[in-house]
């Protein structure tokens, strides 16, 4: 199997005494919907922001489409490939949502702007015309980092807590917007989120985290099958029955 | 790099204080033209031209944090590394900008002072040897590249915006001395200053007398002021030794050197700090 994100003993320390993350291993499925899901302070967001290399890992290596970690050309070449909205999502608060997109482009080395309002029609952001990003609602500034997050089309994308802070609409639109890319683009995803509900309507991998450790990976269909054996009705109580063991 | 670089400049030039700046600049320098004009000493442009530096410190003191900080603080610096320029050509790419932004504002500068100055006073009346005047102007300007490379690295570890201008603001009025208790500081080492006794209207132009009086901000030796202040003053002291030196008409070049140094040392460790830190 082709593995977008692979990673062996990853570890992250702040200072000699907090580890975040302690040989950390995953794997991560070309083509996959990759649902990240751990507590808060798990350590998930610390793992994406080493993958996306705004932090630098303490020890042990990953390797991102196919890029080791230790060769830092090859795997900053492998990093033009993604996207990502860790945390929340950037931009310029003082420009529009169309000129973000401008910004973004130019940075990706994008030529031309066509396509700019393809994205903004996608995530519904068409006609918010010269508006400030920060007068935006917490749901429409969600939506532009999704837009910036699609412009360049991306072979993967990382999104930390999406659905955080979008109305029902939005997670509705959100979810159906995942499932499209993923299909028609084959784009992968690396999603993390606490709404395990709307998780499972899209995942197609797990990977449950638990004090910087990866203590499960199972696919939607395996996860499924277990379910259906056991006395766990929902990935919520499969994943409470696994943070408590 | 060529995509960091447009992005930055396509930033900074949407920004309205960096126009804002530079109309205040290119209006402040016509007021300044006003002061030599009135300076009965001054005999030619070069007399008063290097009072530009102050204001323009100020404003690169706000200009800098506002366009660097701001990529701190919404993220953008987190998205120019997550699609894949390595973190020293990010560095690169806003110092470069922070650079260019300040080095256009000393332009604004010279475009206000110069025409209408040189035309009223003329160039050089007195004779200094031209290259010292060049190698003086260059002075400055490396100067105050070397400031914007300094506000520049703060930016990058303090990364909160209103922080650095008060910070920046702070150490312009204390190295200018243009901040009454840097006076106390500055002040302590004369028993007697210089004060204007009197400023007589004649037909020769405005004439102006000087006159010594006991210094009120003078402290005794072994005082802890006194003390405090000396320490402060030494902590310049390597700076105002070279700059001091280099003011002699045949040492100007020490000035210029001294200032790439600094400017080349700060980008470095600016450089090396940038490259371990964790972005939030």
């Amino acid at each position: 199997m082709d593995y977008v994100i692979e990673a062996d003993r990853l570890c992250k320390n702040y200072g000699s005494r907090h580890r975040v993350l302690k040989e950390f291993d995953i794997h991560v499925p070309k083509g996959s919907i990759y649902g990240l899901i751990g507590k808060n302070g798990a350590g998930k967001t610390t793992f994406m922001r080493i993958i996306c290399g705004v932090q630098p890992l303490t020890s042990g290596e990953f390797s991102l489409f196919g890029a080791k970690s230790s060769d830092t050309n090859a795997v900053r070449k492998a990093r033009e490939r993604i996207s990502a909205v860790i945390e929340s999502p950037s931009f310029y608060p003082h420009m529009s949502a169309k000129d973000n997109l401008i910004q973004q482009y130019t940075l990706l080395g994008i030529p031309s702007t066509e396509g700019i309002d393809e994205l903004l029609e996608l995530v519904g952001l068409l006609n918010t015309g010269k508006k400030k990003v920060k007068d935006f609602s917490l749901g429409m500034k969600q939506r532009l980092g999704i837009a910036m997050a699609l412009a360049g089309s991306p072979d993967l994308i990382i999104l930390d807590e999406p659905m955080n802070r979008l109305e029902p609409e939005g997670v509705v639109e959100l979810r159906e917007t995942i499932l499209r890319l993923n299909k028609e683009r084959d784009i992968t995803f690396v999603i993390s989120s606490h709404i395990l509900n709307e998780l499972s309507k899209i995942a197609t991998d797990y990977g449950f985290i638990r004090d910087g450790k990866l203590i499960e990976e199972i696919t939607a269909r395996d996860l499924e099958a277990k379910l259906s054996s056991s006395s766990h009705r929902t990935l919520e109580d499969y994943f409470l029955d696994l943070m408590n063991r | 790099m060529r995509g960091l670089l447009k992005s930055d400049f396509g930033r900074l030039f949407k920004s309205v204080i960096f126009y804002i700046l530079l109309v205040v600049t290119f209006f402040g320098s016509m007021y300044s033209e006003y002061e030599t004009w009135s300076d009965p000493e001054c005999t030619c442009v070069e007399h008063r031209a290097g009072d530009f530096w102050f204001l323009i410190l100020m404003f690169v003191s706000i200009m800098v944090p506002m366009f660097v900080c701001t990529d701190f603080s919404c993220g953008m610096i987190r998205n120019k590394i997550t699609v894949g320029y390595s973190r020293a050509k990010v560095y690169a790419s806003s110092l470069i900008t922070s650079v260019t932004s300040t080095l256009l504002i000393v332009a604004a500068w010279f475009l206000g002072y110069y025409p209408i100055g040189v035309a009223h006073f003329g160039f050089n009346n007195d004779n200094w040897p031209v290259a010292d005047l060049v190698l003086g102007y260059m002075g400055f300007v490396v100067m105050i590249v070397a400031f914007t490379a300094g506000i520049h690295f703060v930016c990058t570890l303090v990364t909160k915006k209103a922080l650095v201008i008060v910070m920046s603001i702070l150490f312009v009025l204390l190295y200018t001395t243009f901040f009454q208790p840097m006076v106390l500081i500055y002040g302590y080492s004369n028993e007697t200053i210089t004060v204007i006794k009197n400023e007589d209207e004649t037909e020769e132009g405005l004439v102006v007398t000087y006159t010594e009086e006991e210094n009120p901000y003078y402290f005794e030796d072994g005082t802890p002021i006194k003390t405090a202040a000396r320490a402060v003053d030494t902590f310049f002291v390597p700076g105002q030794i070279v700059m001091l030196s280099s003011m002699q008409k045949d040492r100007t070049s020490v000035f210029v050197g001294y200032d790439i140094v600094v400017t080349i040392i700060i980008v470095a460790v600016g450089n090396a700090v940038f490259a371990r830190k964790n972005m939030k």
